[in-house]
């Protein structure tokens, strides 16, 4: 599999890095900004998130999952982790104050992957409290007793809302149960 | 049919709040008991699910900047321990976008591996054996440092002077380039060349190799001046090996760079040094 950047990483090809700048470098950067508290701590976010990632390359496997949900996966525990590390985590009185990113529209993305199409294919088919709390928790980081307290739902409500959703879009997504069953090497 | 870990639902929900917003000492705690519960689950499956709703957001497409791209590159060198720049530093700003490989396209049989993507990713998931608290990484060397300790380093290091042409942006440049041949890498150091708009202009690095036809130089990148600032140091690593390099050059190009320049505006040369 030569053709992926992250397996030559771990090979120690020279140009890869650059490479996985080039490809992951706008993502990483978005993620970066949307969770973290100010720009500065953006970028400093973004040099743990590819160091990690660099770190990591040897553990990508190709027949597991795509090098986007990999590095994504990756920028978003950093993120978190940093938030709470640093208690820097934005407090969100009304949930009229998050401003509106929301899921891409299904079907409109040459722009976006093909996971990012399936999940937002997958979220587009939930209710809409299903898709705002997973909204909520995804994409703006907060904590379903954060999302309780803007969202004005009982906190019981929202984590079941979150889990019997988060499930649902698996189920649409494809998993095969076996191999939830079967556990990682 | 369910997995039996996910009819847990206190199980889930701790994995659910572990991949959006973390968890506690307490809960972290509590996971890792309900888990043992389950010696089977892939506990990963639920991040993997969140990784790919994460890339269904519509984010801003904002390019990555060119100076943290600069800073990322000296990170990684830092981080593999090396005195000198890595093999893997690189051109500093954001190569031209056809030539940038693009990670959005579609490919074929996706349908194939749709499921692949959130099955059995703990292998390659490292939550579950990277320590939460890793210590933020050491401050890397800068440019001008690393240069420096390139040039301690190599034996059979080459230097290039830098001579300004008539071009309005490098009336007072000047500067040298020092390459390492063994290594393939070097450094670009420049002085009082115009700062360029990005949105504009950008410049770019060639390098002429004595073994190829000198109407197809190197490709070195592409790389800013920041306005206020006089001097710089650009890390070259090329793409294609050069045996012989005779020459470095920098042209103005449109924002990316360019395949091939018309070389309409070179702004300085470097020769190699005379001693």
């Amino acid at each position: 599999m030569l053709d992926s950047v992250l397996i030559r990483i771990a090979q120690g090809e020279a140009a890869a890095v650059n490479q996985c700048i080039d490809e992951f470098g706008a993502l990483v950067w978005s993620l970066a900004r949307r969770l973290s508290p100010n720009r500065d701590d953006a970028e400093d976010a973004v040099q743990e998130i590819f160091l990690d990632v660099w770190k990591s390359a040897s553990r990508f496997d190709p027949q597991q999952g795509s090098e986007k949900v990999f590095v994504a996966t990756i920028a978003r525990r950093r993120l978190i982790d940093r938030l709470r590390r640093h208690s820097t985590r934005p407090q969100f009185a009304q949930e009229e104050e998050l401003d509106s990113i929301g899921f891409a529209s299904p079907g409109t993305s040459g722009e976006i992957s093909s996971e990012a199409e399936r999940a937002a294919e997958a979220v587009g088919q939930l209710g809409d409290d299903q898709q705002r709390v997973i909204e909520l928790a995804v994409l703006h980081g907060l904590s379903h007793s954060e999302i309780a307290t803007c969202t004005g739902m009982p906190l019981g409500t929202v984590k079941t809302q979150m889990r019997r959703g988060i499930l649902k879009v698996r189920e649409l997504m494809g998993v095969r149960v076996s191999s939830d069953d079967g556990g990682g090497p | 049919m369910s997995a039996p870990f996910l009819a847990d639902e206190r199980l889930v929900d701790l994995l659910i709040q572990q991949a959006t917003s973390g968890l506690g000492a307490d809960e972290q705690a509590e996971l890792d008991r309900l888990l043992k519960l389950y010696p089977g689950a892939n506990p990963a499956a639920i991040e993997a699910t969140v990784g790919a709703l994460t890339l269904a957001g519509r984010f801003d497409d904002e390019p990555l900047p060119a100076r943290l791209r600069e800073r990322l590159i000296a990170a990684e060198a830092a981080s593999r321990g090396r005195a000198a720049t890595s093999d893997f530093a690189a051109h500093v700003a954001a190569r031209t976008p056809a030539a940038a490989p693009k990670s959005r396209a579609v490919p074929g049989g996706w349908w194939a591996a749709a499921a692949a993507v959130l099955v059995a990713i703990a292998g390659w998931y490292p939550r579950f054996s990277t320590p939460p608290e890793a210590p933020p990484p050491a401050a890397p060397p800068t440019l001008s440092e690393q240069r420096s300790q390139l040039i301690a380093s190599s034996r059979q290091l080459v230097r290039f002077e830098i001579t300004a042409t008539k071009d309005p942006a490098a009336q007072a440049a000047g500067g040298d380039v020092v390459w390492d041949p063994v290594s393939q890498r070097g450094y670009l150091h420049l002085k009082g060349l115009a700062a360029n708009d990005a949105h504009e202009s950008q410049y770019q690095l060639w390098v002429f190799d004595g073994d190829r036809d000198t109407r197809y130089p190197v490709d070195g990148g592409v790389f800013d001046i920041p306005a206020g600032q006089d001097e710089v140091v650009v890390p070259i690593v090329l793409r294609l090996h050069v045996d012989k390099p005779a020459m470095f050059a920098v042209t103005v190009e449109k924002p990316g760079g360019v395949v091939v320049s018309g070389r309409e505006r070179i702004a300085v040369l470097a020769k190699p040094a005379s001693t």
